[in-house]
């Protein structure tokens, strides 16, 4: 009877629906199965079968189970189109809730609670209670998971029924799935709710390691991931904690493996004996390895978490090198994260074998392969000083074999290694002179300029070897004519003899006559005012002794580091990149204004095609640009698109319900809020004014920029740079900022991100920005961090959890500070006031005549502020306490709430 | 989150969708090493109810199956039971079954195969049992209730991978072994099985290796070892013993892998000349096996005919029937290119792989110390 389905497939011709429609209706059961059977392969290839809801729900009633699971099927597809027919179904999904077989039970939980329909959700809640304590596990297990799907939908109304307090509850159930399955609902929770929900104490992490022996590998995973956001009180507690997860290390499942991998790491960091330490090294090792022998894409996604984890741990692996050695058969993603593991763990013992390795894999076939394995060797003779020899006497023999781009890379990477290592190698300058006229990559042969360049003195023929790259200097690209510029004049500064002299006349000619290029340009200038005012200061500038490079092969910054390795497993720990730079969808949605459109645009824009909206300020601008300078002549941006541009293409929409969002383009000026403070004026900025501010809109930190050109320039190329900073603010995306013709201006917001590029040392509010563009020189300008953009939408605390942190945090944690020009005028305005900047109410009293109120914040990294203000209303000053876990944070956020009380 | 996916396509390779499941939207910091395993095991669950194939046919022939399993195995994103055995009590469709196909499996090097039996099993009957859902979420949720074998049988094989590199001039440069020990059981009831290993394992505190007296060389030790989910790992840990309550029919009992004290048992010399453009001379010396030499892509011909071109998988196929101890033999071949217009691409000096069978001796000697088997409550044995 089953079985070659394809069949149903083949059904292609004309009246297709309504023969549909009359089987559905058949009295044969078998007939009817049949045509649901089509309806469903119908569906799977894309036809739009939803005009027969009605009749297939009719065929919902049945005893038969395979039948039973199709229409469910049907159901979950199509309900979200029909929202009133599927009201048609909920009664037999509440029937089929209460049926004696367990198996039908679970069926109509699992499918109601994915059938995304707020009407069907309300009827949801009756047979999800029952479910939630029925008698059958399999029904337990299906209703915890329907706990989320329910709150995802509609969170309000989980919590209104008490369903989180049903979960809790089994959490001690006696099936180790049912526990599994609520860890893993109750987890997802938390991660959507700013409340606590899902505290992990240790009375529950110590049932959770008992449940670990008895669950199935899926759940062990769950409750691994869960576990791994406890933070042990003490060394002993960790040491317990980690000594009831080892066992893991052993399982045959590489999730499982990793996850447990993950929360040793994490306890290990309160871990302070040595010996249990390496003892836990040492028992990680094997495991890891053994994670190498399993499927490529899982030997993929081990290796990056490896890379992290020799980041941090360098002893774990040091003995094991031979392991990440590149298979014949490994694909080439493999290969490559293993080379990038070699140079993490080569060392001045095992450097010999290394190299032996590179080295053969430098006459392999696969070109990109070929490079990466050249480069290897570079960084491992900068790394490594005392191999640096011998990776060079390898690098010359690869030269010897005269492939072309071997040739060439391994130029580039001796480059690195002369500024690594100054005066020590240049003898095997002949030798690379001899495949001089080879090169054709710009990279390589600026290399080979620059090395010409700075070893003139040494290099007898040397102006002869500039002079055959000089005759094609206008074609070359930029790369090398900036260095074929700097190298001349090192060459001229070194032998200021005729030759040299001539050549000088003709570089800096085509330079800053015949080139477009404003970088090539500038430099060209720089030079030639320095040799024409004062030859020696040139020399003590392009001659001066250059900072020894250092290696880079251990990259990650430390913090971020710790971030990544606590989401070992993840999505994060693969792309090398915290979770908020790639997850978009805002924690707390409800909090959307509906009537701010461009919020909205942003965020779908966002979450469905990032290019997309990085060009949506851009072309916002132009328009407004071009709408205020009609009648002159604006060629650029006459051209500039003022078409509405496509609507986003939301594939999931049908689904999910996202409207497909078009962005209004003439959106009023007024939007971006109120007059920004001026922070480039126009007579520093040869007529370009700059007026900027840090702002938080929908859960996202923007740069809100007006630049006003008042100059007679036509200004464009507009750049944008931040410089390190506390916070690490960096733009997200290139700045969008089209042509600006003399005498108009423009807006725009440039998303940032956060993270990106930490200064070291106490935390600070200074943001240093460079603008530049094609016209002027780089103008630079200080800006102020205000904290309170960090503060998050989701600090709200409850009042006994506010208590509990307050309680929680030693004193010393706490400081005070009266902020005198502050003032709070009215109690309610200032909390309405308050929350608008994410400062939100907790509780108020009053003591004498003063009014005390005590309010909660979220700052970055979601450190918790709890907040006490003291002030009489309508008196200038209001004394202003904070705790919290980050008190260096505190003169920032005096700076932040003296702005926001002003 | 332990999230792994928000949804399952299934995709022939040009790219169309045959099947898709949508669980849920965005998935956000999704663990993919979950994500990734999960599809492994699906399709392994797949092809158990295909009889072994899983190919665009298969996939459209038993899609209604396949949609009921999807179903079954991921709820919102969380993988759920995948255990085919289980399955099989309550989605009780047969899938439509193919002649089992055999894809080329690469391995590195060399194949020992040792003991092996062939043994078909029984599929469970196709009448759902009552209490299934009590198995589906039991703590042995990979094995199910009140089996009965008349015979009660237990057959182990094991199966290592050696992955060997040796230098021009015949000396080791890496070696390493990957094996796995495959069992098959049809035992009745519910069997709690023990497996003792003659080993040090890696694992094991310094000082207990050193406290136990030296055995006659005939110990070997393991790197790592990892086990099925059905062995309970603490107790692995605390007492050395792998115990076990088995899944009905054959599963992969564990894996190991060992570095060190291999003892190889073949050496193999190839020269190999390049004569010209359009002409190869492969000269192989070695010693008891079947054995293949990847050749480049133009071959098509060679003289002798003791050894055969196998077109199909591009390689020079050498068969050695038996092969005695101490004994040396020696293949030459000279082979033809195709001259082709375009310059010759460099050859990319594929491995050499063998594939041998070798009864009774594995070459890492983990013989069992003991095999116990006890029973539970009282079923005829």
């Amino acid at each position: 009877m089953s079985g070659h389905d394809s069949k149903y497939f083949s059904t292609t011709k004309k009246g297709e629906i309504p023969e549909l429609k009359e089987e559905l209706n058949s009295q044969y059961k078998d007939k009817k199965k049949d045509a649901v059977k089509k309806v469903i392969a119908a569906m799977t290839v894309g036809k739009d079968v939803s005009s027969l809801f009605t009749d297939v729900v009719n065929c919902m009633q049945t005893e038969n189970l395979e039948l039973k699971k199709l229409v469910y099927l049907y159901l979950i597809n199509y309900a979200k189109s029909q929202p009133d027919l599927a009201i048609l179904a909920v009664n037999t999904f509440v029937k089929d809730s209460q049926d004696p077989n367990p198996l039908i039970r679970a069926l109509a939980v699992r499918t109601m609670g994915c059938i995304r329909v707020d009407k069907i959700t309300e009827y949801l809640c009756d047979p999800l209670q029952r479910c939630l304590k029925d008698d059958d596990p399999y029904v337990r297990k299906t209703a915890a998971i329907c706990v989320a799907k329910l709150y995802d939908i509609n969170a309000e109304l989980v919590e209104d029924r008490g369903f989180l307090d049903t979960l809790k509850d089994l959490i001690s159930d006696n099936n180790p799935m049912v526990v599994a399955n609520a860890v893993a609902a109750l987890a997802e929770i938390q991660e959507n709710s700013t409340r606590p929900i899902f505290e992990i104490t240790s009375h529950t992490l110590s049932k959770l390691l008992t449940a670990l022996n008895e669950c199935t590998e899926w759940g062990q995973v769950f409750i691994l991931d869960a576990l791994s956001r406890y933070k042990a009180a003490d060394a002993r507690e960790a040491e317990n904690i980690v000594e009831r997860v080892t066992p893991r290390l052993q399982h045959a499942n590489c999730a499982v493996v990793l996850s447990a991998v993950k929360m040793i790491l994490q306890q290990m960091e309160l871990i302070t004996s040595i010996d249990v330490v390496r003892n836990l090294c040492k028992k990680m090792a094997p495991p890891l390895v053994t994670l190498l022998s399993a499927e490529p894409e899982i030997q993929y996604v081990a290796l990056r978490n490896i890379n992290l984890i020799v980041q941090k741990r360098p002893t774990i692996l040091a003995h094991e090198i031979k392991v990440f050695f590149c298979k014949y058969n490994d694909p080439i993603y493999v290969k490559m994260e293993k080379l990038e593991i070699m140079i993490k763990l080569a060392s001045d013992r095992n450097v010999d074998q290394v190299l032996l390795e590179f080295k053969e894999y430098a006459t392999e076939v696969d070109v990109d392969f070929v490079r990466k394995a050249v480069r290897a060797i570079g960084r491992c003779a900068i790394k490594l000083e005392r191999a640096a020899e011998r990776c060079i006497s390898v690098l010359l023999e690869l030269i010897k074999i005269k492939v072309n781009y071997v040739v060439q890379e391994a130029i580039i990477v001796i480059k690195d290694i002369f500024r690594r290592y100054p005066n020590t190698y240049e003898s095997i300058i002949a030798t690379l002179c001899e495949s001089l006229d080879t090169l054709d990559e710009p990279e390589a042969k600026a290399s080979m300029i620059w090395i010409i360049g700075e070893y003139a003195e040494r290099i007898d023929n040397a102006d002869e070897l500039l002079e055959s790259f000089l005759e094609s200097f206008p074609e070359e690209p930029a790369m090398v004519q900036l260095q074929l510029l700097t190298a001349t004049v090192k060459l001229f500064l070194k032998k200021p003899t005729e030759g040299p002299q001539q050549m000088i006349q003709v570089v800096l000619n085509n330079a800053t006559v015949e080139t477009d290029n404003p970088d090539l340009r500038d430099r060209a200038y720089i030079y030639w005012r320095l040799l024409s005012t004062d030859p020696e200061a040139a020399k003590d500038v392009v001659l001066a002794e250059k900072p020894v490079i250092s290696d880079d092969s251990n990259s990650l910054d430390p913090s971020l580091l710790d971030e990544l390795l606590a989401n070992i497993a993840t999505l994060s720990s693969v792309y090398h990149k915290p979770p908020e730079t790639f997850v978009s969808r805002a924690k707390s949605t409800s909090t959307r204004q509906d009537d701010e459109e461009y919020a909205d645009a942003v965020e779908t824009g966002y979450s469905e095609s990032p290019s997309y909206t990085v060009e949506n300020p851009a072309v916002t601008s132009t328009s407004s640009s071009t709408v205020r300078q009609t009648g002159s002549a604006a060629p650029a941006s006459s051209s500039a698109p003022t078409s509405p541009p496509a609507p986003v293409q939301d594939l999931l929409g049908d689904l999910i319900g996202l409207d497909n969002a078009i962005v209004p383009v003439d959106q009023p000026t007024a939007s971006y809020g109120p007059a920004l403070p001026v922070l480039l004026p126009s007579s520093t900025g040869q007529g370009l004014q700059i007026s900027a501010q840090l702002v938080r809109r929908d859960g996202q930190v923007f740069y809100s920029l007006l630049l006003e050109n008042s100059s007679q320039m036509v200004l464009d190329g507009f750049m944008i740079q931040f410089n390190k900073n506390t916070f690490g603010l960096a733009a997200a995306g290139p700045l969008q900022i089209p042509t600006l013709q003399p005498a108009t201006s423009t807006r725009t917001l440039l998303p940032m991100v956060l993270f990106q590029n930490l200064s070291p040392g106490p935390p600070n509010s200074l943001l240093q920005v460079a603008v530049k563009n094609n016209q002027q020189p780089v103008w630079y300008f200080n800006d102020k961090i205000p904290l309170h953009i960090f503060f998050s939408e989701d600090g709200r605390m409850e009042r006994t959890s506010f208590l509990e942190t307050w309680k929680a945090l030693p004193d010393s944690n706490e400081v005070a500070k009266d902020l005198l020009v502050a003032v709070i005028h009215s109690i309610d305005t200032t909390i309405e006031h308050l929350a608008t900047a994410n400062v939100f109410f907790v509780a108020k009293r009053k003591n004498a005549n003063k009014d005390i109120l005590y309010m909660s914040a979220k700052g970055p990294r979601g450190i918790p502020l709890l907040i006490e203000l003291t002030a009489a209303v309508g008196v200038p000053g209001v004394k202003c306490a904070v705790k919290t876990p980050s008190p260096e944070l505190a003169p920032l956020f005096f700076d932040a709430m003296e702005n926001l009380l002003k | 989150m332990p999230v792994s996916a928000s949804a399952i396509y299934f995709l022939n390779l040009r790219g169309d969708v045959l099947i898709n499941r949508l669980y849920r939207d965005d998935v956000g910091n999704a663990n993919v090493a979950c994500g990734f395993k999960f599809v492994v095991e699906a399709v392994a669950l797949f092809k158990s109810y295909f009889g072994g194939a899983f190919d665009e046919d298969a996939i459209r022939n038993n899609f209604v199956l396949i949609y009921e399993l999807l179903d079954e195995i991921m709820d919102f994103g969380y993988p759920q039971n995948l255990s085919p055995e289980i399955l099989k009590l309550y989605i009780t469709q047969e899938g439509v079954r193919f002649a089992i196909f055999i894809k080329g499996v690469q391995l590195y090097m060399m194949l020992g195969v040792i003991c092996r039996e062939a043994h078909s099993f029984a599929l469970p009957s196709d009448k759902p049992v009552p209490n299934a859902t009590l198995q589906v979420t039991g703590a042995v949720g990979w094995r199910r209730e009140g089996l009965f074998y008349k015979k009660n049988e237990v057959f182990l094989d094991i199966v290592e991978s050696v992955n060997l590199l040796m230098s021009s001039k015949g000396s080791v440069l890496r070696c390493d072994v990957t094996g796995k020990i495959l069992m098959k059981c049809f035992l009745s009831g519910m069997p709690d099985l023990k497996l003792g290993l003659n080993d040090k394992i890696g694992l094991e505190k310094e000082s207990q290796i050193k406290s136990r007296p030296m055995k006659s060389g005939k110990t070997i030790e393991l790197d790592d070892v990892t086990f099925h989910q059905c062995v309970n790992l603490t107790r692995f840990n605390s007492e050395k013993t792998v115990s076990f309550v088995p899944p009905d029919g054959e599963f992969e009992l564990m894996k190991y892998r060992i570095t060190e004290g291999v003892n190889l048992p073949f050496r193999v010399l190839p020269t190999i000349k390049e004569l010209g453009r359009t002409r190869l001379e492969v000269n192989v010396k070695s010693s008891r096996f079947q054995f293949q030499s990847k050749l480049p892509r133009q071959a098509f011909k060679s003289h002798q005919v003791e050894q055969k071109y196998n077109a199909a998988i591009d390689c020079l196929v050498w068969k050695i029937r038996k092969f005695p101890g101490q004994t040396e033999a020696t293949m030459s071949a000279e082979v033809e290119l195709i001259s082709t217009m375009a310059e010759k691409k460099p050859w990319t000096r594929p491995p050499i792989q063998m594939e041998f069978q070798h009864n009774y001796q594995s070459t890492e000697q983990a013989i069992f110390t003991q095999h116990k088997y006890s029973r539970h409550n009282g079923f005829p044995f």
